[in-house]
This record gives C-alpha cells, structure tokens and sequence, in this order.
C-alpha cells in the first residue's frame, strides 16, 4: 500500500539532511547545499557532490538567524539560517546561494562570514530572455568549474551528460503524477505529491528512484479519492511544508495541481544529454523554463499557465500562499487578483504566511470559507467573481 | 414545522438561535469556556428551556464560530464566515458587505441577493482591530464598553493613537492617563484607531452597498460611528436583532436550507 | 490622453502645484537657501514640462527609482516619469494625508503591507490614473525585490510595452558591459514607442550635462565634509532625487551648483546657526515624513548629518563621452557602481559597510544611525554583519525601525527620542572621553 512508503518518504524529509544523505557522505562524497531552482542540481551533480536543497524543517527556532539578518527578513531564510549555524548542516562542503531574491542574497552574506562552509554565487539574470542568457550560461561555466576545482574532479562533458540522465531518470518518475492528480478521482493528495517532489531534491538519486517506484507501483493499486468537495490547484512561494497542504485539505477538497518551487515547478523538461554542448543545454532549460515570480516582465506567461493549470486540473479554484515579506510574490498576488477581478479569471484564495508555523483553525476556517464559496456557485451555476484577499 | 438551531461557539461569547419556520424563536448568548463541547451544551440547553422544547424537536443543528467542530450534537459545521454573511442578509436583505467584529477576530464578506457568499477578507492575526483590542483598553481605562460609547460622544476632539500595536497602544493610553489627558479624546482615539483597522480590511475587499456590521463590538454606537466615518459610508440597521447571534442565526437558516432540500429531494 | 487641465482637477495635482509656489516664497526669504529654492524651481520645472507635455501629447516614459533619467532625455521631447514621484513629493511638501491615501490604495488592490512603502506611493498613484499614460516602461531591478514588485505592477497597469533591465549581483568590468549591452537594446525599444530617434550628438550633451551635475555634487560633498557642517543636514539626501529625475538635464546641473554655491558661500562666511556638537553618518532612508525633524536635530541637540546613504555618490560617476559606446558603458556604471541603494545593497553587505566605514572617516562623523525603514529587506538582513563591523570599529551605532514615507508606524517624536537618547547618552558621552 502506498501509505507505509509515503510514511518513509515524510520520516526521511522531516530531516534537513535525512540519513540517506549523511550515508552518502560517510561513503567520502561531498554534499553542496543549494537555494534555488535557477540552480542547476545536475551541476552539482556533475562535480561529483548530491545536491541538497536547503530547507528549515526542523528549526523552531529561527532566533541565530534572527540576530544576524533580523526579524524582518523571510521566515524560511531565517530558519535554513538558523540551522546552518546551528550545525545542522555539518555535512555541507559548499553551498551554492543566488540573488534569487534579497534575503537569499543575505543568506549569502551569512555563509561567507560566519560559517566555514564555502559559498558560491549565481547571478541570475531577472528577465529570461535570448540576449541575457549568455550571462547566466557563463556563471554556470564558472560554477561548474568552481565546483569540480574544489573537488578535484575534471569538468567533463561526460559528467554533465550522466548527470542529466540521473535527474531526469528523477524527473520521469515526477511526470507520472499529474495524470494521478487530474484524475477525476484523484490517486494521492497534494501533501503526498509535495512530499514526493522534496525528496527528489534532497535524497541521493537512487534511495529516491527507489521509493519513487515504490509509491508509483503502490499507487496504481489505491483507489481514488471520490466526493471531493473542490478541487484546487496551489500556486505562491518557498512551500515545503506537505503539513501545511494537508491542513489545506483537511475541508474536504483537494489540491489536484500546484506550480510550487519545491513541488512541480521543479520538474524541467527533458534535457538533451547528447547535446553538442551538454552545460548550454542545462543552462538553456533551466533559464526558460516556467519562471519564478523574481523574474520580470513575465508574469503574463506565468498568468497564462496557471489559467492552463486550471483548466486541465478542472479545479475549481487556486489556492495562492505567500511567505511574509516576499515582494516578487507580493507583484504576482496584485497582478494576479488584478486580473481575477477584471477577466474573471478563477476564484482566488489568498493566504500569507510563516515559515514552519500551520496555524490549523485559521486555515480551517479560511479553507472552509472557500470551499463553502464554491459549493454555492456551484449549485447556482452562477460564476464566482473576485474582490479582495483574505 | 421547520425547527433547527444554529450554535455559534467563539473565543469569548457562544450564542444559540432556535428557528422555527423560518422566525428566530430564541437567541441566547453566554460566555465561553475552555470546554467547548460543554458550553455548546449549556447554551443549546438554555435556548431549548426558553421555548420550552426539547432536542427531539429540532430536526438539523448548525455549528458555527471557531468551536464548530467540537459542537457534539452538531449534524454539519459551516465557516463563521458563510453564517453571518446569511444572518446578517435575513435581518437586512439589502446588505451586501457584512463587517463582523468578533472577540479575536475581524472580517468583511460580501453576499450576493440570497445572502450566499460571494467573497472575504479576514484579520486573524492581530488584535488591532478586534474585540480583543477595546477590552484591553477598557481595562486600561478602567471604564465599561458602556462608559466608553458615553465617552466617545462627548466633544469632537481626539488623540490619535500612532502605535499599531495593540500591545503598545495600551502603553500609549497609560502615559496619555498620566500626563492627564481626558477620557473623552483617548476614547474617540482608540475608536478611530478600531476604525482604521477595520476600513483597511474592508478596503482590501471592496464596499457594496448596503453595509451592515455584526458582532458583540458592533453593539457598541462609538465603534459604528467611528467605523461609519472612516468608511464614509452609512452601516445599515439589523432590524432590532443582537447583532451578537448573527452568526447563530446565519446557521439555523443554513441548517433549514439542508432540511428543506432534503424533504423536496 | 487627458489634457492637463482635467489631470488638475485631481486634488493629488491641484494640492502639488498650489504649494510649490507657496514654499518658494517661504524659502526666497532667506536669499542664501539656494538648495531648496533651486529645488522647489525644478520641480515647478519638471511639472510645468510634464503638463505641457501632456497638452502636446508628447510621449511619457515610467520607470522606477533605480534608473536613471539620462537616456530618455536624450530622445529629445520626451518625458521621464518616476513612478514614485508624485507620492514622493506629497510626503516632501507635507500632505501625508494624501501620500498615506496612495499607500492604502496600493494595500487594497493586493500589494501587501510588508512591502516598501516607496512603492506602495508608486502602486497607489497609478492606480488613482494620477499619471499620463505611458507609451513604454523601464523596469530595473535595482536597488530591491520591493522596486521589482512596482515594476511588474507598473507593467501590468501601465498597458505598455515593458523592458526589464537586470544589474547582476556583482560590481566588476563584466557587470558594467552587461548592463551597458541592455541599455544599447534599450534605445531601439524607446525609439519603437515614443517614436523618437536618440540622436548620439544629443545623448553626449545629455552624457556631458550629467558630468557637470555628478561634478558639482562631488564637490558639493566635499565642502560638507568641513567641521562643522555650514548647510543644512536635510538636503543631503537629494543626490538620489537628483540621479532619478533630473541628471542629464539643466535641472540638474542647476540643482547640484545651488547646493554647491549654498555650502561653499555659508562655510567661507563662516555661517553657523547651531553649536554642532557631534556628526551622524545617517546610514540609512531619510525621515521623508519630516524632513524638518534634521533641523530639530541640529537646533536642539546639536547632531548634523553632513552625508547619508542617499547623498553618497561614488567616485566612478564620470561618463566618457567620446563614443556611443563609452556613453553606453558610462551609464551603465553609474548604475551599477554609483546609484545610491543600488551601489550600497545589491551586492554583499562588505560594499555597504565599506562605504560606511569611509564615509565615517572621510566626513569625521562620530557615530551611525541605522534609520531601518521596516520594509528595507536587504539592509536589516545584513544588521548583524553591519552591528558587529561598527563594534570592532569602535563606532557608536543606533538602530531603530520606522518608515520612510508612512507615519503611522513610528511616531516623529518616538524618532526624536531614539536619536536624542543615542547623542546625549551614548555618542556625546564618548566624545568626551576622547
């Protein structure tokens, strides 16, 4: 059953470095710690090191993050913060930050002057597009170059193309999903789903695959989830929290979609290994692919994609969450209820939030609300039409 | 006969409305407890006894309000949001946007023609704004809701309380109180200051008319004048109701929709 | 488009231009205020272009406050907006009522509260249809996320063509070629909307009235470097109000030179009108609520700010003007090098403190004050690094929170009182032992 595997997978990403990781390391490989999905993780890979996406889970207490980048910065920040100087984080030989956002770029600043973990930087460009990737192809030229130096390895086109098939041996398992989701009776939660795609990004490649194929071959077997009351497609910022989705889902509906960072979002498509140029081929994917809100002038294809998401989930809503004090996501939040109000695009939830904090009853009650919402416009056929956030 | 019951069980005051087709044949508030199972017992008791019927005799009951869940004998929860937008529409079928002040929480729904629930917006997460916030005043100024509404209508001058904070705003009023500052100006400061809260939220949310305000706070006539100014909008009458057991009322009538749906199905 | 006459019948407008001329005759009062008197006339300036060009239905440029406004002058009879602007001045001229209206409206319409309030004024006035419609948009992502949130805003309400600009993280020769790469695809964008050809005989008069302006404010800092300070600590912070609107035009050659005259003359007269008794680098956003709260300071506790973070202007500001592309790559690195927040915070917080620590040396300060403006991301996420480097330096730091441009959140007085405090029982305390 899919449920004692998906218990595994929760128990391992309950941890900042699960054990598979530390197994990893004690074999005398390295660990590269990484923020952002504008960087590559079969870079890392590459190099000879796992990538691990940084996370706070764990942390209830983001207060050594606090004293040095104050109480004013992103919750999520602090916290991965807190944990790397609280030691946390001991298996890391690098970390890898970007000027994703400010309080990245903060991070940054942490590593390199309070810890001894080395830290390499990507400036990515903000706008993706043709005439400023030759920028962003050049940091990751450096980076892979930094990288192999530090671990004596030879940046190789072989090692970039085994690397490519490694992730994207992930990625297939990933792509499995959706038709599981947009199912009518959908075959797993939203919390599942997420839950599944941080542990592509924090477990070795293999103890991954393995548990990827476990669930999958479980999940043919599960029957769906009937009745649902509502169907919702999640979009926002930083979640990687499937405890905050499953008090989201706690009302009787259902996230049958979501455009996370640390959840689908993650999944790129295929990259050529046999490309003349294997990094070119990684940096080209990774730059224009579906664009996080920091990027400019793109939020019209991001609007477009959610609309599509909709549409091919059937959901009847989209659940937005962001974290306190993100601007980018603070633009699309404006742009995106802009839109609602004028167009009717879909009926839009908005919450805001902490970092490691589910304060259940409220979501419950905002959820409800929601759902409720639906129901009703449901049973009139009338159409739903937008005024403000909650 | 149609008879349900709608218990709203909330942070500082529980209520229960008894309806019997469609006319509320009770409405009860009492004070919450730490048990809300046992203070929807007590308040649903309460409200039987004074119409003298039994629970037998009610076919659905609603729960409601932050407890909703924990209502044992309750067929089916709805939002607090959902009833009140309901409650507040049967008592004035043009209202449109609903401003519910409660103990610890502050909201703004919109209704359609029915009473159904069009949209909202909540604060939550700060007790600016909230019921919370004028009782720690009244402690501070150590005066009653009652002497506060006396208060607010005395002259027109005010000092405008700058701390958003609820915490420090009571600092501010304690040294305002020291330095010998009369009641009258702190109190229509404090109400503006609820005001400007509640505005900005309802502002996020957009105002059609006609608004009408529930909730314990909305009893008070210094917070809907403060609130009534800073809007620069009239708050439409309830009818004569409390418009504390709105929320009650809003899930009795949603607990007789399920039964008559239920009968003609 | 509306005609100028309709945009002032909105009270935004109409309140603007009834007080310029009010706080003009204020200020010729005193005849040697050349700073602000020559401030006031470039604003009236600016508007009355703006209007006229509205009238004549020339084209309008939005950006936000991290561009600069060299290049859409040297299209010729185009107008730059800042997006901020009308806010910004609202707050300046002292209608915070109306300024706070702005805020509130952008908060409404889904921009959250814990963004920059800069930008709230910049969502909030667009939204009130306050500006001319634009024919294109320039948006930078410089100095801050908050600016790029205005900017996707400003892209979506301004139902124009948009063109992202990006400054990397990094401060080298690669940086400023990229930069000056984007403003090179930058010209043919303006040129397709407002419909204007840039002439690079104008963009070099436009490139050489810049130079003028960036070396007039050089030297202006310099004089103010003098103990003890003979201007006024309030008009420091224009250096930014000068990059953003008025660089690459009369304006501001005309503004720098006052500000220059204004100091040079008061120090050479020897003019002092408080005792100073100590120095702040103010390291952080202006008090823009108040800008009279500097002359409190200065009467009753005898603190001059003789620089701060929005009036530094680093020595790499000088454009060559011998080619096109040494214009190019001239402005590109006053964008990435010398505009002030961007210099300071896009980067790692050593250029921040770095400039701190010169600026302390090179203008004998006596202490920091880090006004943190609450929605100033990027400077409180490095105040550990910033506290500690003051520490080892032995340089006595205040830090306190409060915003820029909305009252509501601290008090001026509560400002008052953290700044008072600091100076009598921390700084002067510690001059005094020497």
């Amino acid at each position: 059953m899919p449920d004692a595997t998906l218990q595994s997978i929760l128990a391992l990403i309950q941890e900042p470095v699960p054990q598979p990781v530390r197994d990893w390391k004690s074999n005398g490989q390295p660990v590269v710690g990484y923020f952002c999905q504008y960087v590559p993780q079969e870079l890392i890979l590459a190099s000879g090191a796992l990538p691990l996406r940084l996370r706070g889970v764990g942390s209830d207490d983001p207060s050594l993050g606090d004293a040095l980048m104050s109480g004013r910065v992103c919750t999520f920040v602090r916290h991965v913060m807190s944990l790397v100087l609280d030691g946390r984080y001991d298996v890391l030989d690098a970390a890898v930050c970007a000027n994703t956002c400010d309080h990245v770029r903060r991070a940054a600043d942490v590593f390199t002057h309070k810890t001894d973990i080395p830290c390499e930087f990507v400036s990515v460009p903000r706008s993706p597009r043709e005439s400023l990737f030759a920028y962003y192809l050049e940091e990751l030229r450096n980076l892979h170059a930094s990288l192999c130096t530090r671990f004596g390895t030879a940046p190789t086109d072989d090692a970039l193309r085994d690397a490519i098939r490694t992730i994207e041996s992930n990625r297939q398992r990933l792509r499995a999903l959706p038709p599981l989701r947009q199912h009518q009776a959908p075959k797993l939660t939203g919390a599942e789903s997420l839950a599944l795609h941080i542990a592509s990004q924090v477990l070795p490649p293999k103890d991954f695959q393995s548990l990827a194929d476990e669930l999958l071959e479980a999940l043919e077997r599960r029957p769906g989830f009937e009745d649902l009351r509502a169907r919702f497609v999640l979009i926002g910022a930083e979640l990687d929290d499937p405890g905050y989705v499953r008090a989201l889902e706690s009302q009787g509906a259902l996230v049958v979609g979501d455009q996370l960072c640390f959840g689908a979002r993650s999944v790129l498509p295929p990259i050529d290994p046999d490309a003349q140029d294997p990094l070119e081929a990684i940096a080209r994917t990774y730059f224009f692919r579906h664009s996080c809100a920091r990027m400019m002038g793109d939020f019209p294809a991001r609007y477009e994609s959610i609309v599509k998401l909709v549409d091919d989930c059937r959901a009847d809503g989209v659940i937005f969450q962001r974290l306190m004090f993100c601007d980018p996501w603070g633009a699309d939040h404006h742009n995106i209820l802009l839109r609602c109000k004028n167009v009717g695009g879909f009926p839009f939830l908005s919450l805001t939030r902490e970092y490691g904090i589910v304060p259940t009853g409220q979501l419950r009650t905002r959820v409800q609300a929601f759902v409720e919402r639906i129901e009703i416009a449901r049973a009139q056929a009338t159409p739903i039409q937008e005024g403000g956030e909650s | 006969m149609i008879v349900t019951a709608g218990v709203d069980i909330g942070s500082t005051a529980s209520k229960a409305v008894i309806l019997v087709d469609g006319v509320p044949a009770a409405e009860i508030v009492g004070q919450s407890t730490t048990n809300p199972a046992k203070t929807a017992d007590r308040i649903f008791d309460e409200a039987l006894r004074s119409t003298g019927m039994s629970r037998g005799d009610v076919q659905l009951v609603v729960g409601t309000g932050y407890g909703r869940t924990l209502v044992p004998f309750a067929d089916k929860n709805v939002s607090e949001i959902t009833c009140h937008g309901r409650g507040a529409h049967f008592l004035c079928p043009s209202a449109r946007t609903v401003i519910d002040i409660g103990g610890q929480d502050t909201k703004v729904v919109h209704v359609d023609e029915r009473g159904n629930l069009l949209d909202f917006a909540m604060n939550d997460k700060c007790a600016a704004g909230t019921g919370r916030f004028l009782e720690a005043m009244a402690r501070s100024l150590d005066v009653s809701f009652e002497e506060m509404e006396v208060a607010y209508f005395k002259g027109t001058d005010a000092r405008v309380i700058s701390n958003m904070c609820s915490v420090f705003a009571e600092s501010e009023v304690i040294n305002l109180i020291n330095d010998g500052v009369p009641l009258a100006p702190i109190v229509r400061g404090l109400l503006q200051s609820l005001a400007g809260r509640v505005a900005s939220l309802s502002r996020r949310l957009g105002l059609i008319d006609d608004v009408v305000m529930t909730g314990g706070v909305a009893k008070n006539r210094g917070v809907r004048d403060a609130i009534e100014r800073k809007l620069k909008a009239p708050l439409s009458p309830l009818a004569n109701a409390d418009p504390q057991t709105v929320g009650a009322l809003g899930a009795s009538l949603i607990a007789a929709d399920l039964v008559t749906t239920a009968k003609s199905a | 488009m509306r005609s100028s006459t309709q945009m002032l019948r909105e009270p935004a407008w109409r309140e603007l231009l009834e007080a310029l001329p009010v706080l003009q005759t204020f200020f010729d009062g005193d005849p040697h205020s050349y700073g602000i008197q020559s401030l006031l006339r470039c604003v009236t300036s600016y508007t009355n272009d703006a209007f006229a060009a509205v009238d004549n239905g020339k084209p309008f440029v939005w950006y936000n406050l991290g561009f600069n406004s060299e290049l859409i002058y040297a299209l010729g009879d185009v107008c730059p907006l800042p997006i901020e602007s009308l806010g910004v001045l609202h707050n300046l001229l002292g209608s915070l009522d109306r300024s706070m209206e702005f805020i509130d409206t952008a908060v409404a319409t889904g921009v959250p509260s814990d963004c920059c309030s800069a930008d709230k004024l910049a969502v909030g006035a667009i939204h009130k249809n306050l500006y001319p419609m634009p024919a294109c948009t320039v948006g930078i992502n410089t100095p801050c996320d908050s600016q790029v949130m205005a900017t996707q805003v400003m892209a979506e309400l301004g139902q124009a063509p948009f063109f992202p600009i990006d400054v990397p993280y990094y401060h080298d020769d690669r940086t400023v070629r990229h930069v000056a790469a984007q403003l090179r695809e930058l010209i043919p964008f303006l040129e397709r909307h407002t419909q204007r050809r840039l002439d690079f005989d104008r963009l070099r008069y436009v490139c050489e009235l810049s130079n003028q302006t960036t070396e007039a404010i050089w030297e202006w800092l310099e004089w103010r470097k003098n103990v003890p300070l003979a201007q006024s600590s309030k008009l420091v912070a224009f250096t930014l109000v000068l990059q953003i609107l008025f660089t690459g035009h009369r304006n501001g050659v005309e503004l720098a030179q006052a500000l220059l005259r204004e100091v040079k003359e008061r120090t050479v007269r020897g003019e002092h009108f408080y005792e100073e008794r100590a120095r702040a680098i103010w390291y952080q956003d202006p008090v823009w609520t108040d800008m009279q709260i500097y002359d409190w300071f200065e009467q009753d506790l005898g603190l001059s700010v003789p620089v701060d973070v929005f009036g530094f202007y680093a020595q790499d500001g000088l454009i060559d003007t011998r080619t096109p592309d040494t214009m190019l790559e001239g402005l590109a690195r006053k964008l990435v090098n010398c505009h002030p927040m961007a210099r300071q915070f896009r980067s790692d917080m050593g250029v921040y403190i770095r400039d701190f620590m010169h600026m302390h040396e090179a203008w004998q300060a006596d202490c920091g004050i880090f006004a943190g403006h609450i929605a100033c991301k990027h400077a409180w996420g490095g105040i550990g690094l910033f506290k500690e480097a003051c520490r080892k330096a032995g340089i006595p730091l205040l830090v306190f929170e409060f915003d820029m441009f909305d009252p509501r959140i601290t008090p001026n007085d509560e400002v008052f009182f953290q700044v008072e405090r600091f100076v009598n029982e921390v700084v002067l305390p510690r001059k005094a032992r020497g």
